[in-house]
């Protein structure tokens, strides 16, 4: 299942920004991930991917830099900034609340209140 | 893209485009990338062998990556890329990180035609790149594009509705619906025609030898007018004497027409074209201003050129009193008032010039009755009394026609939409380019670039000048501030400073909106704002509240003059005259009261206290007393001071004052 346009344009950079918390990816590695982690859900495509990616990048949330992989070939890696490290913790705050919400009206399976865990581990906040 | 290309074998064109792109040409587009600002990356430095410094622009196609990608994809790039239409640098950028994508794909084991399926729509994903990639430009460049963008859109909205401007401008049409000037020449119709002075007056006007003041040297000029204003004594008089003596036909004519009880000025009359051909009276095409003229160009005109028969019967009065011909002094005084007196007095600017043409002959019968009290007899003195008294010009100005004027403009340059209301025509601008060709010459409005420029200019005006209603609006408020002020005796108007009508009018000539907006309007008030701004005294609605003083100053020196036949010396007061002589003793428009008067070394003296309101016992004004300038003083009204005889200012003391 694929989710909507609108939906996606929140929760993805919220999604690569926690994908690049652990460590500088590069963008093939990042929609190869994505469509690992989130079982094709936000399966956002590889072309929209790249543009996210130079918005994420002129806002400050990361950094780009083209080095060298193991296979010998240039690739751009991106990896969070401080201020990335900042709207990342927002996000995943703003998420669980609204997951929160979504379990108290029924939407989601789960006891009101009890704060669900993230899709992915090693969450900061 | 897919070959590097030699850097050692280049045509002249690569040459060129080498030049194009060295780092100053990055510098002035504001861009200074590669190996001036950043540290060239491996893939730059292995593909630019390049002798000179590498820029953004020259690594741009010497760096271009190389890769071997299948063509497919190879061409899903670069299309994807070329559509960005971002600078040389970000392209190569996207380029570079693009062809990683896919050969990490490909090492991935995905298939060349999945990657390409999987990449989405290139001109989709050009358009999000582009986006995105603006985002990181500077925050200079970025206020610049918006600025740039927000330029271009003002610039739109200005050509849009500049454009619907020229088009409602120029398809406006007006709509002439009240023919005032047939209106006009119906009630001069309405007069028997042998009670009409204006064929007379016609013939004199086509006979007459011009005194063209305006043709002679500027010395001659002023020797004539002085001439006229100081008469016999003056040196110059010989120049009216023989202007006199060239016009005696149409002098006799004048006289004719005098004995006529109104002017009856048709202008539709088929006997007036001749004249209207020899008097020049413009450059207009005779057939269509006889036919469509304009009220107000119809009805100053000939009435401007009468200054010239007036003129004449002046300069005779003159001569036959130097001569001590009573008859002809008296012929020739009665001619001059009964011009004044067959001037239309519905229309406040005619009738302005009515009460200066009496007063004129007013100030010469009381210079007459000054100078010998005894020369006019009682019969000829009753006789003045009654045409004095009878002048119909006194009293309160009408502005009747002086609305009618404003009214008839409006339907000339203005749309009608049938409820009083319209916009500005192309009528009102072809009517400056006439006032201006006559003004200037053809020079000021013949180049048609120039006429482009002015069509231009008054198409984007008339979106915010006054509409029709508005401006009607503004003349009535104007002629009934006005006609209300004119309606109160001087001494109940403000004549040391600007009338109501007056004040307002500066008050929209002072705002540039206003001004804007009402420019029509102002335009042809322009004689009376100029006044004002050059601190003009003069006050032309005020004619009627001056005119009754002249009037009543020139009744009571009749009075007196009677009064001293009778008595065999002169009355210790003015209501000594009363009943017999004078209903009442007549109110100084000044101040209300009664006119003063005292007896100075056994003659009667006769004076008004004055624009400064103050009694000074016939001091005699630092100016000359009747200018509008005379601020001090008081007007001595009979007898008055001569021409030239000295002010109060050249005189050490005033034999007057001193009494």
């Amino acid at each position: 299942m694929r989710i909507e346009r609108e939906l996606m344009r929140g929760a993805g950079p919220i999604a690569v920004l926690k994908l690049l918390e652990d460590e500088a990816k590069y963008g093939y590695e990042l929609v190869t991930a994505l469509a690992e982690h989130a079982e094709g859900v936000l399966d956002m495509g590889q072309s929209t991917l790249y543009p996210m990616l130079y918005n994420l990048e002129a806002q400050g949330y990361v950094k780009a830099s083209w080095e060298e992989g193991d296979t010998g070939r240039q690739r751009k890696y991106y990896s969070l900034t401080a201020d990335g490290k900042r709207r990342l913790a927002d996000g995943v705050e703003q998420w669980r609340a609204l997951a929160n919400a979504f379990v108290g009206l029924g939407i989601l399976p789960g006891a009101r209140g009890k704060k669900s865990r993230p899709a992915l581990g090693g969450a900061s906040s | 893209m897919n070959e590097a290309r030699d850097p050692h074998k280049r045509t002249w064109s690569e040459c060129w485009r080498l030049l194009n792109s060295t780092p100053w040409q990055d510098a002035i587009r504001g861009r200074l990338t590669g190996t001036l600002l950043n540290k060239p990356t491996p893939v730059v430095a292995s593909n630019a062998a390049l002798l000179l410094p590498t820029s953004g622009s020259l690594d741009d196609e010497r760096s271009w990556p190389t890769h071997s990608l299948p063509k497919p994809i190879s061409q899903l790039i670069d299309n994807v890329v070329r559509r960005t239409w971002l600078w040389r640098c970000e392209r190569r950028d996207v380029a570079r990180e693009l062809i990683a994508h896919f050969e990490d794909g490909l090492a991935a084991g995905q298939s060349e035609s999945e990657l390409v399926a999987n990449f989405g729509e290139p001109r989709a994903v050009a358009r999000l790149i582009r986006r995105a990639k603006l985002r990181q430009r500077p925050w200079a460049w970025r206020a610049s594009r918006r600025m740039l963008q927000a330029f271009g859109v003002l610039v739109a909205i200005v050509v849009v509705c500049w454009s619907w401007l020229l088009i409602r401008f120029l398809s406006a049409e007006p709509t002439i619906q009240h023919d005032f000037v047939g209106e006009w020449d119906q009630r001069s119709q309405a007069i028997a025609e042998t009670d009409r002075a204006w064929p007379h007056y016609r013939e004199a006007l086509m006979k007459i030898k011009k005194l063209d003041l305006r043709g002679e040297a500027p010395e001659q000029r002023a020797n004539r007018e002085k001439a006229l204003e100081i008469g016999v004594r003056s040196e110059h008089w010989p120049l009216c004497l023989e202007h006199l003596e060239n016009n005696q036909q149409a002098l006799e004519l004048t006289f004719r027409g005098s004995e006529k009880r109104q002017l009856g000025f048709v202008y539709r009359d088929e006997s007036n074209r001749e004249w209207l051909e020899s008097a020049e009276l413009g450059h207009f095409d005779l057939h269509q201003k006889l036919a469509n003229g304009i009220l107000v160009g119809v009805q100053l005109p000939h009435i401007q050129k009468l200054y010239d028969l007036h003129r004449l019967l002046a300069i005779e009065v003159e001569q036959a009193r130097f001569e001590r011909d009573r008859t002809r002094w008296l012929r020739a005084w009665f001619a001059g008032l009964s011009l004044a007196e067959q001037l239309p007095s519905d229309c406040a600017i005619i009738q302005v010039i009515a009460f200066h043409w009496a007063g004129q002959n007013w100030s010469k019968l009381r210079a007459a009755l000054a100078d010998d009290p005894t020369w006019l007899t009682d019969d000829d003195l009753r006789q003045l009394a009654h045409r004095v008294v009878a002048f119909q010009g006194g009293g309160r100005l009408r502005l009747k026609v002086d609305r009618e004027f404003g009214d008839d403009l409006l339907q000339r340059f203005y749309t009608d939409d049938g409820h009083g209301d319209g916009r500005l025509t192309p009528d009102y601008f072809h009517l400056l380019e006439d006032a201006e060709r006559q003004l200037f010459g053809k020079s000021a409005a013949s180049s048609k670039a120039t006429q482009a420029e002015r069509i231009l200019e008054w198409s984007a005006r008339s979106g915010v000048i006054a509409s029709r209603a508005e401006m009607k609006q503004a003349q009535q408020q104007y002629f009934d501030l006005e006609e209300s002020e004119s309606a109160k005796p001087l001494w109940e108007q403000a004549y040391d400073e600007p009338s109501p009508g007056q004040r307002l009018m500066h008050q929209w000539y002072h705002s540039r909106w206003q001004r804007l907006r009402l420019q029509p309007f102002l335009g042809i008030m322009q004689p009376l704002i100029s006044m004002e701004e050059t601190h003009n005294p003069y006050r032309p609605w005020q004619g009627a509240e001056f005119a009754t003083q002249n009037r009543d100053a020139t009744l009571v020196s009749i009075a007196l003059t009677v009064y001293h036949r009778r008595h065999g010396q002169w009355p210790e007061r003015l209501e000594q005259l009363c009943p017999d002589l004078l209903p009442e003793v007549p109110l100084d428009r000044f101040d209300g009261q009664p006119l003063r008067y005292r007896i100075v070394d056994d003659r009667p003296l006769l004076y008004s206290v004055g624009r400064n309101r103050i009694d000074e016992g016939g001091k005699l004004p630092t100016e000359k007393q009747d200018s509008p300038q005379a601020r001090d003083g008081d007007w001595r009204l009979w007898p008055a001071p001569r021409t030239g005889e000295p002010s109060a200012q050249r005189r050490s003391v005033s034999r007057l004052g001193r009494a």
